[in-house]
């Protein structure tokens, strides 16, 4: 019994994706609006640039992949939501590395959010955060991003970043030791 | 210390504060509909681009290149250090043929009786 309430939310996204995908723009709507906004947290995430507006066409590139792809998410539409919008994010900073168009992503492109409200002492440490963040690489936020934020496993991130499960796994170490050195750096200074 | 309870809260500290106000995809969601539906009807989603094709190939070809590039120029020394070590040694085979102190013969079978005949003789 248990079990059926807790797999109920799960079958509903996914009705309104099937929906959505079948051309209901109202299950678009409800789709966009349920998961749009951890979609893009999840691409600011990953771009190192909180509130730009590069996260928004990360999120509608990733919204028209998931009526588009053939594959079905296995649980959680949310989270597979968001690992998509992940890899879009990816993309993205790939992309505009390789046709070298302008430089990455300016870290510090959120403080205009954290000026409308918290202590300056809360708004500092959450710059020492993103500014820690921001020295990690792309694919190093976007696995901390699905790992260790969204709690998605390690072979769930390496599929969906397109890379091996070993890889990820160590991508994962190497990226949380280094943050850490760079939050222990950052706030000793 | 494992390191991962200070990312998982690092991650959440940066969201702090930010807007995921989602209004305007909500908006631009019947936009984005059509575009998924000309991609499926198209398969342009699909089908991977030539850039994208050519990015994954590129590295592949270049580091294939390179080992043939090593191939080749290890042939080519060796073989120039072969025809060197050649060149030396075939004066003194011409010499051992001329004096008749060389102990393998000049190829010749008919020759080299001759010349053993000539040096038993003297």
């Amino acid at each position: 019994m248990e079990a059926a309430e807790v797999a109920e939310p799960f079958s509903s996204d996914r009705h309104v994706l099937a929906s959505a995908r079948d051309g209901s723009e109202e299950a678009g709507r409800r789709l966009m609006a349920d998961h749009g906004p951890s979609m893009l947290r999840t691409a600011w995430h990953v771009l190192g640039s909180y509130g730009g507006n590069d996260a928004e066409d990360v999120v509608q590139e990733a919204f028209i992949a998931a009526l588009t792809t053939e594959a079905l998410p296995h649980g959680d539409v949310g989270a597979w939501l968001r690992s998509i919008a992940a890899r879009k994010a990816l993309d993205a900073v790939r992309g505009l590395r390789r046709r070298a168009e302008r430089p990455l992503p300016d870290p510090g492109a959120g403080e205009p959010e954290l000026a409308a409200g918290g202590s300056s002492s809360a708004t500092f440490e959450t710059l020492v955060v993103r500014e820690a963040l921001a020295a990690l690489s792309p694919s190093d936020r976007a696995v901390l991003v699905l790992v260790d934020l969204d709690g998605h496993s390690m072979a769930e991130a390496a599929a969906a970043l397109g890379a091996t499960s070993v890889g990820t796994r160590l991508r994962a170490v190497r990226a949380r030791r280094k943050l850490a050195k760079l939050l222990r750096e950052g706030k000793g200074s | 210390m494992s390191d991962e309870p200070v990312a998982r809260k690092a991650m959440r500290r940066a969201e702090r504060g930010v807007r995921d106000d989602a209004s305007r995809l909500v908006a631009a969601v019947p936009a984005l509909m059509k575009e998924a539906q000309r991609r499926r009807t198209t398969g342009g989603e699909g089908s991977p681009s030539l850039v994208e094709l050519a990015t994954s190939a590129l590295p592949k070809l270049a580091a294939a290149t390179a080992v043939v590039v090593i191939a080749a120029t290890w042939i080519v020394v060796s073989e120039r250090r072969g025809a060197a070590a050649a060149a030396t040694a075939t004066p003194a085979s011409l010499e051992s043929v001329i004096v008749g102190s060389g102990s393998e013969g000049t190829g010749d079978v008919v020759f080299d009786a001759v010349l053993a005949a000539g040096r038993n003789d003297g």
